[in-house]
């Protein structure tokens, strides 16, 4: 007969699965985090004809439910002709979730360096990428 | 690519998942106005001198936001339906809120100043305003003004969250009517595709609708 008690077994399984868990985590944060600075720093300094539809795109993931997303990623990969497991997908879908949150909270901290510090950097000489890498990350970091 | 759409029958099916869109702002708006009770209730009790309420209230606001929501609803209520899904976004809502009033909660130490310091309701009450009127004309537009724009956060969310009722077998929501028209059709991605539009567009006008409200009442 099939026993169906809770066994030492099945804390095991479970502790396989608490693994899979950490590396979706660190796989998606990783990549969502990365890929939200890019998009944070891209809406909050390129032209609006860029920063909007980055932005309206961006808003989509925020707008609609995890488990939404999850299931339409999940059925149009397939429709594209490709193949990916299910923790591809999830990683994937994942990392774009987090990279929308992400974005936010980026370009909130780009929008808090003052413009006048970024100008005070130019005229002091540095150029566009030292000015970030100087001034307005550790800002923003800090 | 050789698939071929099949988008005819999910339009067909556009009045069933308009009622379930029905359905979810419904159990949204139940399980904020919950969310909100309990959220004030906790709030207070954090604040409070005895051990007991602040570590009730202490362990509540941990663990709901430390666990996923819908291991959550599994485990004690399982089968309840749709109040199942209130359950769910209740509990998301609640934890969330009161770390949102609490900044604002004048508090009698002067070490956290939120933007209502405790020093208003003294100038209040030396004006000779009774406590209750200090607390509703004072407190209360200062406090309602500084919540109002995290509660509309909050309640995108509590949409958003109803969406996992569907765990616990609740089919009347937006997702439930759609994972009910998806496993008689398996034409998942057109179903779901027009459940995420919907999901956004209730978003949206929730988003947009509070931000009205807001610039019609802020006025003061």
């Amino acid at each position: 007969m099939l026993d169906t008690a809770l066994s030492l077994n099945d804390l095991r399984f479970l502790m396989l699965g608490a693994g899979w868990t950490l590396l979706i985590t660190a796989i998606s944060v990783t990549a969502g985090t990365l890929l939200g600075v890019l998009f944070g720093v891209a809406r909050a300094q390129t032209p609006v004809w860029v920063s909007l539809p980055i932005g309206f795109v961006l808003d989509i993931f925020r707008s609609v439910p995890l488990l939404i997303q999850l299931v339409l990623f999940n059925s149009f990969i397939p429709i594209l002709g490709l193949r990916a497991t299910p923790f591809s997908v999830s990683c994937l879908v994942l990392a774009l979730y987090t990279s929308a949150y992400c974005s936010e909270i980026v370009r909130g901290g780009v929008a808090a360096v003052p413009q006048t510090t970024r100008r005070a950097a130019r005229s002091l000489g540095m150029t566009w990428g030292r000015t970030w890498s100087r001034s307005s990350f550790p800002w923003r970091f800090g | 690519m050789n698939y071929t759409f099949h988008w005819r029958p999910a339009f067909r099916a556009l009045p069933e998942m308009l009622a379930g869109s029905l359905v979810t702002l419904q159990i949204a708006v139940l399980s904020m106005v919950i969310g909100i009770a309990i959220a004030v209730l906790l709030a207070v009790m954090t604040g409070s001198k005895s051990r007991w309420l602040r570590g009730i209230a202490g362990t509540w606001i941990e663990v709901a936001r430390n666990t996923p929501p819908c291991s959550r609803s599994t485990s004690p209520i399982s089968g309840w339906g749709r109040s199942a899904s209130i359950w769910i976004a209740t509990w998301r809502c609640s934890p969330g809120s009161p770390s949102t009033m609490r900044g604002i909660w004048p508090r009698r130490s002067g070490a956290a100043f939120g933007p209502m310091p405790q020093t208003q309701v003294r100038a209040a009450r030396s004006l000779g305003f009774g406590p209750i009127a200090a607390f509703r004309l004072i407190v209360l537009p200062q406090l309602f003004r500084a919540v109002f724009h995290p509660m509309t956060n909050q309640m995108v969310w509590a949409i958003l969250m109803t969406s996992l009722g569907v765990v616990v077998g609740v089919n009347t929501d937006l997702t439930g009517v759609t994972q009910e028209l998806n496993v008689r059709t398996f034409r998942t991605f057109e179903y779901f595709a027009i459940a995420a539009v919907l999901y956004y567009l209730i978003a949206k006008v929730v988003t947009l609708g509070a931000r009205l409200i807001a610039w019609r009442l802020f006025r003061y």
